[in-house]
């Protein structure tokens, strides 16, 4: 089995609620984003490109590409980052040492250094205690490495882990049960009959900076709709 | 753990059903219910906000006392005597008047739940009071549609689905309705056309199939020239029109003289574009409309909404599957009790109120006996009403302002008493949606943080003070708590139509206030003629243009060049939302958006602050380019703050639509016809 990931360009009306669950399902820290939506173009997100008469406005939601030939998997000194037999790129963050090498190696700009202690950055928010926000308790592989806890060890990188804490229980990552285009859909690469595969076959399905030969699990549909 | 049944509350089309997560008292999440048949447990950015929302440090706990409005001097009060001293100077007021009509509510959508309809019931418990009528949002609209059919009547939501073609005329559901876009992308993908016209190229242009960009306030005019489009080539239903309609030939005369080449020069439309959008609309059977409300912000927005639903008629796509016009119903608040009633048109106005219009605050001296108090609740009129600066004058000029909210927002910043109200997670509450009519029973999930109060809560315990310092001042009823007052909200017809007994069974149960699914299929319009009305009497006897006609337009001028356009943002609802992490960290700074050419033109560069002002004020924002917009206009999002915490409506003056009083009282807010220049800064 190949965990795999199909955002449709079409369907996706940059919402950025995908964004949003995933930051609170994934107690990420203020100023952590494991999933974002960009505006393809325009550093202002739901800018229109292109010139006047021939412009579009398209969204591309980027959160870990999950790399079959992963190169931050491969500078990581201390074999922190791994790839499960699913095909999940994830970090063990009790072996996290900080060195950032997978920061500068991951092509795709997802990956997020804790500067500083998550609980800290979300005290200076000012959350009152009672806000506590996102899945609550550690989750272990079968190997026992801790592939998440709500807040990570201040020193050590986090990202995407497919919501490892979900996925590991047959169910969906949480933005593909949130998006309310259904742009997201989620599925086993390797079986021929699942939606993905088929979407895959059917839909010119392309891949972020295929040419690196990362051979990402993240597919994207082309959005077909006219420049005008 | 315990799992509760919750409903967004805010002002939104989809209601969305919440299932609340507690855990040793505390919310630990906040999702979508899956079986919520309209969102099926999709909830947008916000709803996911929330949970932040419930515990945010800005959320104020304990009631408040400024020592002078808006000095931002405030001290904590207690509930009993913050109460006493508010009942007694409605005590004092009555004393002194003999009356309470210098008392008055200020109460709109903050909230859609019926529990807090206390608030309006308590005051209509007082005798003459003073009453704001109207609506800041749709009245202009809803007074279009009734000069045409003599009601309003929507198709519900779903039947979208059935149009083989879908005009999305200045609505954006990409941002404001995304249930709604996915199932507007869903008829797409079965072959239906979207066609969106729209001054600003939006996310749900981006994904339509044909997409006209138009200048504000001119769509009365496209919508004109599209008729004669209509009459030219004979794409209009003879049968629906010589049997079901009024004025019919006078509109067509009319139509005769309307100049298409003035028609595309007015709209910035080509004369090619407009054609191709008339055959658009005009051959695709059944076709409908979806009339956002936009379009009836502008000095003439009531004729253009008549104008653009006179389409529907043409083509005969009134009564029929996939056809009609959408816009907003109010038929399901019928079956609520009467104080929900309270800003619709089905309004029961008391006839000894003093009645004020949307204007209430420019003409405060006018007075007599003046305004001594006032009462807002679930509205935040400094950030939303026209000319921001004046509603803080008004407000500093009434003797008591008490404003009941969660937060301090800049309205609660001119109060003298500020009231803590719980959040939608503490109290029980029904809900009934607008847009889909469906009806949820919203349980409370944890007791209210801190000192809060459900609505209810405040006005019981108003009500058992004054019981007690003046018998009879008001007939509230004496109730234990919300759910006794629930009880009365819901009429017997409709809790037969839900197929309950009790409104707790709405908390699992999934049913709607059942409307017809398709309106005006019986062709009967309650219009004086018993016809639809081209030509209506109505108008005519008010001193109306009869026939839709949107007169010509105030348009720029060379020292405020740029028409201000305030849109609601993705990430929050009005003036709500902005203070909270998630949302704020969406949308970053306060934006204005400009069109590049106009940054050449005076140096800017993205991301530069520039000034923005007109004979009202004057504001700071940072500057993004944006493509999306037309050279002359600029735009930026409802209830944004500049960044020195100055409130964007304060550049808008106060301008009223054409319509509105018929449905509401008092006719609408012109909000899009503001005008401003942009300077650099530094
Ligand atoms: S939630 Fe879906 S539609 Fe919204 S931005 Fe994410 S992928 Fe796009
Ligand atoms: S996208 Fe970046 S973090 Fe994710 S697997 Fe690829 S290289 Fe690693
Ligand atoms: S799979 Fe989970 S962790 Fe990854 S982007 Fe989606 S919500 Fe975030």
């Amino acid at each position: 089995m190949r965990l795999g990931m199909v955002i449709d360009l079409d369907k996706c009306i940059g919402c950025r609620t995908c964004a949003v669950v995933c930051k609170s399902h994934n107690a990420q820290p203020p100023g952590t984003w494991w999933n974002r939506v960009f505006t393809p173009g325009s550093d202002y997100h739901q800018n229109a490109v292109g010139e006047e008469g021939n412009l579009l406005m398209t969204f591309l939601p980027v959160s870990c590409q999950m790399c079959d030939n992963a190169p931050c998997e491969k500078v990581c000194p201390v074999g922190a980052t791994f790839t499960d037999d699913k095909g999940v790129v994830l970090i063990d963050f009790e072996r996290c040492i900080g060195c950032r090498y997978c920061i500068a190696a991951c092509p795709y700009n997802v990956r997020q250094f804790n500067w500083e202690d998550p609980k800290k950055v979300k005290e200076r928010a000012g959350y009152k205690e009672d806000y506590q926000y996102g899945y609550p308790a550690d989750v272990r592989d079968e190997d026992g490495r801790l592939v998440y806890t709500p807040n990570r060890p201040v020193g050590t990188v986090e990202k995407c882990t497919f919501c490892f804490q979900y996925t590991s229980q047959g169910k969906n990552p949480a933005c593909v049960d949130a998006c309310p285009s259904k742009a997201r859909i989620f599925g086993d690469l390797d079986d021929p009959n699942s939606e993905v595969s088929r979407l895959i076959r059917e839909r010119q399905a392309f891949r972020l900076k295929e040419e690196l030969g990362t051979n990402p699990k993240v597919y994207y549909l082309p959005a077909s709709k006219p420049n005008r | 753990m315990t799992i509760y049944h919750n409903i967004c509350p805010a002002d939104c089309f989809a209601s969305c059903r919440l299932l609340t997560k507690v855990q040793n008292g505390r919310i630990v999440e906040i999702k979508g219910d899956p079986k919520d048949p309209y969102t099926g447990g999709k909830l947008c950015a916000k709803g996911y906000a929330q949970l932040e929302k419930v515990y945010s440090p800005e959320r104020i706990l304990q009631p408040l006392k400024q020592l002078e409005k808006g000095s931002g001097k405030w001290e904590v009060i207690s509930w009993e005597k913050a109460l006493r001293e508010i009942a007694t100077i409605l005590v004092r007021i009555k004393e002194e008047y003999g009356d309470l009509l210098p008392v008055c509510l200020s109460k709109y959508l903050g909230t859609m739940g019926l529990q807090s309809k206390s608030v309006e019931a308590f005051f209509h418990s007082l005798g003459p009071v003073t009453t704001i009528l109207g609506t800041p949002c749709e009245a202009t609209g809803m007074d279009a549609l009734n000069l045409n059919y003599g009601s309003y009547k929507k198709p519900p939501p779903e039947d979208m689905v059935n149009s083989r073609l879908i005009l999305i005329w200045g609505a954006n559901p990409a941002w404001t309705a995304i249930h709604q876009m996915a199932s507007i992308l869903d008829a797409q993908e079965n072959g239906s056309q979207i066609v969106v016209i729209d001054p600003v190229f939006t996310a749900t242009a981006a994904r339509s199939d044909h997409y006209f960009q138009i200048r504000p306030g001119t769509d009365g005019h496209l919508a004109l020239g599209i008729a004669k489009i209509l009459v030219s080539e004979d794409l209009l239903d003879h049968e629906f029109l010589n049997n079901y309609t009024t004025g019919w030939p006078k509109y067509r005369d009319f139509l005769k003289k309307v100049d298409l080449d003035e028609v595309a020069s007015l709209t910035g439309i080509p004369l090619p574009k407009i054609h191709k959008l008339a055959h658009l609309y005009g051959t695709a059977k059944p076709a409908t409309i979806w009339i956002g409300i936009g379009v009836q912000r502008g000095l003439t927005g009531g004729q253009s909404v008549r104008a653009i639903d006179a389409l529907a008629a043409l083509t005969g796509n009134i009564g029929k599957a996939g056809g009609n016009v959408h816009y907003l119903s109010y038929d399901q608040i019928l079956q609520a009790g009467d104080h929900a009633q309270y800003h619709t048109p089905y309004q029961k106005i008391h006839p000894s109120h003093r009645h004020l219009g949307l204007d209430w605050y420019t003409r405060l001296d006018s007075l007599d006996p003046p305004l001594k108090f006032l009462w807002v609740a679930g509205r935040n009129p400094v950030s939303q009403d026209p000319d921001s600066t004046a509603v803080k004058e008004a407000l500093k000029e009434i003797e008591t302002v008490v404003v009941a909210d969660q937060f301090l927002t800049s309205t609660a910043q001119m109060a003298d008493y500020f009231l803590p109200v719980s959040s939608p997670f503490e109290h029980e509450d029904v809900i009934i949606s607008f847009w889909h009519y469906g009806v949820g029973m919203n349980e409370k999930a944890i007791p209210p943080l801190g000192e809060s109060r459900s609505d209810f809560a405040i006005m019981n315990g108003l009500v058992n003070i004054l019981h007690e310092l003046k018998p009879g001042l008001s007939t509230f009823p004496s109730l234990e708590n919300e759910g006794e007052w629930l009880e009365s909200q819901l009429s017997l017809e409709a809790y037969d139509m839900l197929g309950i007994s009790d409104y707790r069974e709405l908390a699992k149960s999934y049913s709607r206030i059942k409307l017809p699914s398709v309106p005006w299929q019986d062709y009967q319009f309650p219009t004086s003629s018993r016809k639809y009305e081209f030509y209506s009497r109505t108008a005519e006897n008010l001193g109306l243009p009869p026939l839709p006609n949107p007169s010509p337009q105030v348009s720029s001028s060379s020292s405020y060049p740029f028409r201000l356009l305030v849109v609601r943002s993705y990430a929050t609802l009005n003036s709500q939302f902005y203070n909270l992490q998630l949302p704020r960290s969406l949308l970053k700074k306060p934006f204005l958006l400009i069109h590049p050419q106009v940054g050449r033109l005076i140096n800017l560069r993205e991301g530069d602050i520039v000034k923005i002002y007109n004979q009202m004020g004057e504001i700071e924002m940072y500057i993004s380019f944006s493509l999306s917009i037309p050279q002359d206009l600029v735009v930026t999002w409802m209830g944004v703050v500049d960044r020195n915490g100055k409130e964007i409506n304060s550049l808008v003056s106060f301008s009223e639509t054409d319509l509105g009083e018929i449905s509401f009282g008092s006719r609408g807010f012109a909000y899009n016809n503001c005008f401003v220049n942009l300077t650099r800064v530094g």
